[in-house]
């Protein structure tokens, strides 16, 4: 795992081998071993009428469609508050965008202040792989008992990194990379999904 | 009418009944997603819509081979006869103020550039065009309410999310500009309207450069306006020479003009194509004025007949433009990033945060004390962290970066704007294809750095 130093090292490395947060607003986001991310302005929440089920072995087009009508987007001004009540799920972004070097890997975390509220940032897919780039996608919940004001701009979470014992030879290069904003689901692009309808068609 | 004339008309029907039938498609899946909130999709059609409507422009342009002025008359003939109320009434309905977001922060980083002896408080508001498309890009009228003096310029529907359109928008900020310095237009003088014209044309060079200069030409040799002047506007064609002229003089020998140079050969070779079908019609401004005209207009054209460089002069005085600040980074800088698909909202002021990390490592390893290693690494902090960029920055460097890609993109230019072209619709995806996909890394780029305005405050909250 990366100390500050080392993430230092990363920030300011000439080429390939640059890490890059844009934008960095504050010193303070520079931890121990890890940088904390801001909240950015563009949300997706989850609203459940208008679609039965989600189900991947139906046709692809429609999966696209029935997956955007799973969310609604909500894009915010400074200053303008987020809602998130309890037990809503709303996918959010990171202000900063993240490109990674390909020798290095990284965790996203939570910060501790909120997970005290509650309020979870990712779900399951906290993992950035080496040779990412874009928008890392928050999945927003709240576990707690009372709605949480969040406001864009705030650090909500940290990211953690890891040096590879070799550069990935095969980098991450696959459908979330440089994406620029809250980015739903993509799962109907999973290869395994076309061999599953040929083999079960959808009645 | 002459049976060939006759033949192209039905062409033309013909032409048009397929693409407004796939305009109209396209509408309605649009407001269909709109209505859903279902952005990202809405999105990707808009782009098929902004295409379509090119490519109509450009398939009619065609159809008359060498007669390609006879063919725009009959293009906006046609177009006019047809019944594009249902689509424009479609496009109303669409959520204005969430589609002009990125635009109107553009419209208002645009207008922070202008300062003038008089004074210029609010910056104009933006508004989705009332007519059918194509529709235009044009300053409305001035009306006064309890807060002062309102102005509105109506952007194109399908340019809401065209950031290397969004230059163009400098012109009409000029015209806002003038207005409030009391320098108005007149419905039936020519000259003044010409004049006023190209007084905007100058003043949205100053602001946007090539930025504003390579959109223009881009829209411009796709439409009659090239060739053809009317009573409010010179052809386009002799705007673009005056620009050119005047890039020269304002950025020297530098990227700009380079790229004006090379705009110019895009120019010359177009002219080339029509030689003889082109009205050779000067620029009036060396006829005598009416009483009507102003009086900045007047003295220029009395004493001066083609007097354009005393106008700008004058205008020089009237009306300052503030360059970018000098700690920003040039738009060359920030093309670097865009190219490699790199967020362009925010730079690193501090050149030497490599250096100063190098002494953190450096003090450690010596072991120096804590005191001093803990100044160190504040210092180094400090250093990596980031300032936005200003937002005409950052679309001139998407310009900047479009144009230096490919040298093949002003032959595409060229092609498309000659009604030879062989593969028209190859030529035209490809061009609109490279433009499109800058869109949305230059829109993330231009929210992020007005919200990086917004809140830049909290380093040094951070700092204290």
């Amino acid at each position: 795992m990366l100390s500050d130093l080392d993430i230092l090292d990363l920030l300011t490395a000439e080429g390939k081998g640059r890490l890059i947060i844009t934008p960095l607003l504050s010193p303070r986001q520079i931890q121990s071993a890890s940088i904390d991310l801001r909240l950015g302005f563009h949300f997706k929440v989850v609203r459940n009428s208008g679609v039965a089920a989600l189900d991947p072995l139906r046709s692809r087009e429609r999966l696209i469609l029935q997956t955007a009508k799973y969310t609604h987007d909500v894009k915010l001004r400074a200053g303008e508050a987020f809602y998130i009540h309890p037990r809503d799920f709303a996918l959010g972004t990171t202000l900063e965008y993240v490109r990674m070097p390909v020798n290095i890997a990284a965790s996203l975390e939570g910060r501790s202040s909120f997970g005290r509220l509650g309020v979870t940032i990712h779900s399951t897919a906290g993992f950035i792989d080496p040779g990412f780039s874009g928008r890392i996608t928050y999945e927003i919940q709240n576990e707690g008992t009372q709605p949480i004001a969040l406001y864009p701009g705030m650090r909500v979470a940290q990211l953690c990194f890891y040096k590879l014992s070799t550069e990935a030879v095969d980098p991450y290069d696959s459908k979330y990379k440089q994406q620029l904003t809250t980015t739903s689901s993509r799962w109907y692009d999973d290869p395994e999904l076309d061999y599953f309808r040929r083999k079960w068609p959808p009645e | 009418m002459p049976a060939d004339i006759t033949e192209l008309t039905k062409r033309a029907h013909a032409i048009l009944a397929e693409r407004l039938a796939r305009f109209e498609l396209l509408l309605d899946a649009h407001a269909h997603l709109l209505d859903k909130n279902e952005r990202d999709l809405a999105d990707s059609i808009r782009a098929d819509l902004s295409d379509t409507r090119g490519e109509l422009l450009l398939r009619l342009r065609n159809l008359a081979g060498a007669d390609a002025e006879q063919c725009f008359r009959l293009f906006t003939e046609e177009l006019n006869g047809i019944d594009l109320q249902p689509i424009h009434d479609r496009l109303r309905h669409l959520d204005i103020p969430r589609l002009l977001r990125e635009s109107t922060t553009f419209l208002d980083a645009g207008w922070s550039h202008f300062t003038a002896s008089t004074s210029l408080k609010y910056p104009p508001s933006l508004c989705l065009a009332a007519d059918p498309e194509p529709s235009r890009l044009e300053y409305q009228p001035t009306s006064e309410d309890a807060s002062g003096r309102v102005n509105v310029i109506q952007l194109p529907k399908l340019d809401y999310g065209t950031p290397l359109a969004w230059p163009l928008l400098f012109h009409e900020i000029g015209h806002v500009a003038m207005s409030v310095a009391n320098i108005l237009p007149n419905e039936n003088d020519r000259q003044v309207n010409w004049l006023l014209e190209f007084a905007c044309d100058y003043l949205a060079l100053k602001v946007g450069g090539p930025a504003y200069l390579l959109p223009f030409l881009d829209r411009a040799i796709l439409t009659p306006s090239y060739l053809r002047p009317t009573i409010k506007h010179p052809a386009a064609r002799h705007r673009v020479d005056a620009m050119l002229e005047q890039s020269k003089r304002l950025f020297g020998e530098t990227d700009t003009l380079a790229l004006a140079t090379e705009l110019a050969q895009v120019r010359t070779m177009v002219a080339e194509r029509y030689e003889g079908q082109i009205p050779d019609e000067l620029p009036i401004v060396c006829e005598s004025c009416s009483e009507a005209t102003t009086s900045i207009s007047r003295a220029e054209a009395e004493q001066h007949p083609k007097g354009l460089n005393d106008l700008y002069a004058k205008l020089d005085n009237l009306l300052i433009v503030q360059p970018l600040p000098s700690s920003a980074p040039t738009p060359t800088t920030i093309a670097d990033s865009l190219a490699q698909g790199i967020l362009g909202a925010s730079h690193r002021p501090d050149h030497s945060a490599r250096a100063k990390v190098e002494a953190l490592r450096e003090a450690i390893g010596c072991g120096a004390t804590a005191d001093s290693v803990k100044a160190l690494l504040k210092a180094a902090k400090a250093a990596v962290c980031d300032e936005p960029n200003d937002c005409v920055a950052i679309v001139t460097a998407a310009w900047i970066h479009y144009l230096h890609e490919s040298s093949t993109r002003f032959e595409t230019l060229i092609k498309l704007a000659t009604p030879e072209g062989a593969d028209l619709n190859k030529a035209w995806d490809s061009f609109r294809n490279e433009v499109g996909k800058w869109d949305i890394l230059i829109l993330a780029s231009v929210d992020t750095a007005a919200f990086h305005e917004q809140i830049k405050g909290l380093r040094a909250t951070d700092a204290q």
